[in-house]
């Protein structure tokens, strides 16, 4: 292969803009028509800002609002962001952390570092229909083994407290109503645990084994290790925005 | 580049770069020169041997820094090396050195990436060796190489007897500076 790889992680800073007016306020540093046809969703550019300084511009949305993550050289960093706070006052524009971005990401069912796992497959995070079969691909023969497409193998679910009052705990495992709590009867696990302020609850992510036929089952999520247990319910992982709308607008 | 409204910093954080004296030796932070990695493509490194030789570009071997003004580079790896030039001239390191490889290397701008320690003055064996492995005694000047320091990687250019370079990460700017300056505090 005819490939050379470096590392530049430390020569960008790089900032998320998201929001329905991300794209109005990145236009006012962009030197660049950023339109929606000019920069379609996915899209990435080498643009100038703020009258020339060379950058990247990526429309992708890790919290599935209408985002973009632009790129500087870092030392620049610390100008782009308060200019971004400066231009942004207008649209009431906020600066916000990775905690708040990981609740969005899980809301919308997003995955990431606690489902990729090592041993997840793009069929258990329900991306399955994204591996195309006519095309060969890095995996794709490991990918067709039979324990990779087990039906009754985990599927990534949603899941939401019964009772909207209790916590969920990551890592608590699921069991059926009255089995007992042995590896036996392991059903899966939660995986990620946010507080929703959308669904005014504890929500979390998980992999639950046939987890695509048990849409509105109620299963027990249990927590051995504080002898804690929650009734829980399985839902959609796309708590949000499920048909993508505000992502690609 | 075209007059553009934001304001640099330098990887320490201030506005102007960082020094400091400790007895006989110096640190200052070095934010002038613009680095970039040429990595020569598949089959391709006598190509790019012979276009740095045209533009004057050194690509000296393994373990060694060489200068040629404007430009200097040290070895990274195989058929890789990071190329320093002028900030003032040569600000955007990869459009400077594209029309000089073209497609025969894989070039990306470095510059920010990365923060350049030059610890300067007498006696820098004596604070090398509490710090790193490298043998500053008996490293030939030139000798450039990748090792640890304080648990951070990093390059250490001999430029001279007197004048070491230490190019960290730039998140570790401050880290790297500390141990530095702590070390230079025990020996002097």
């Amino acid at each position: 292969m005819d490939v050379q790889l470096i590392s530049t992680t430390e020569a960008w800073a790089q900032f998320s803009v998201a929001g329905p007016n991300a794209r109005k306020l990145l236009q006012k540093l962009v030197d660049q028509d950023i339109s929606d046809a000019e920069l379609p969703y996915m899209g990435c550019r080498e643009i100038t800002v703020c009258g020339g300084l060379r950058a990247r511009i990526f429309r992708i949305s890790f919290s599935g609002e209408l985002a973009y993550e632009i790129a500087v050289p870092t030392r620049y960093g610390d100008a782009l962001i308060r200019e971004l706070v400066e231009q942004g006052r207008e649209f009431d524009a906020v600066v916000y952390g990775t905690e708040a971005l990981g609740v969005m990401r899980v809301e919308k069912g997003h995955v990431a570092g606690n489902e990729l796992n090592g041993q997840s497959t793009a069929l258990n995070m329900g991306l399955g229909k994204m591996v195309s079969k006519k095309k060969d691909s890095i995996g794709m023969v490991l990918s067709q083994r039979e324990g990779m497409n087990d039906p009754n193998g985990y599927r990534l679910v949603g899941v939401k407290p019964v009772d909207p009052a209790q916590k969920l705990t990551a890592g608590s495992h699921f069991l059926e109503k009255g089995a007992a709590p042995v590896i036996a009867n392991d059903l899966g696990w939660l995986t990620s645990v946010v507080h929703s302020p959308h669904l005014g609850c504890s929500i979390a992510l998980g992999y639950l084994k046939k987890g695509d036929e048990r849409r509105g089952q109620r299963l027990r999520s249990a927590n051995l290790l504080a002898g804690a247990e929650v009734e829980v319910e399985i839902v959609s992982p796309h708590f949000f925005d499920p048909e993508g709308e505000r992502l690609r607008g | 580049m075209a007059e553009h409204r934001l304001k640099p910093l330098c990887p320490l954080g201030g506005t102007s770069p960082a020094r400091a004296s400790i007895g006989p030796v110096t640190l200052t932070e070095v934010v002038d020169v613009a680095l970039a990695s040429v990595s020569a493509r598949l089959g391709r490194t006598a190509e790019v041997a012979a276009s740095a030789a045209a533009a004057g570009i050194p690509l000296p071997g393994p373990g060694r820094f060489e200068a040629r003004a404007p430009f200097a580079a040290f070895w990274l790896s195989p058929d890789s090396w990071m190329v320093e030039a002028p900030f003032a001239t040569h600000e955007d390191s990869r459009a400077a050195l594209l029309p000089v490889f073209g497609d025969a290397a894989s070039i990306t701008e470095q510059t920010d990436a990365w923060v350049r320690i030059d610890v300067t003055g007498e006696g820098l064996p004596a604070l090398f060796e509490r710090l790193c492995n490298v043998d500053l005694a008996t490293a030939p000047e030139g000798a450039a190489t990748r090792t640890i320091l304080e648990h951070m990687g990093v390059y250490v250019v001999k430029r001279g007897a007197a004048q070491v370079s230490v190019i960290g990460a730039r998140s570790s700017a401050a880290a790297l500076w500390h141990a530095l300056d702590t070390a230079a505090h025990s020996v002097f």
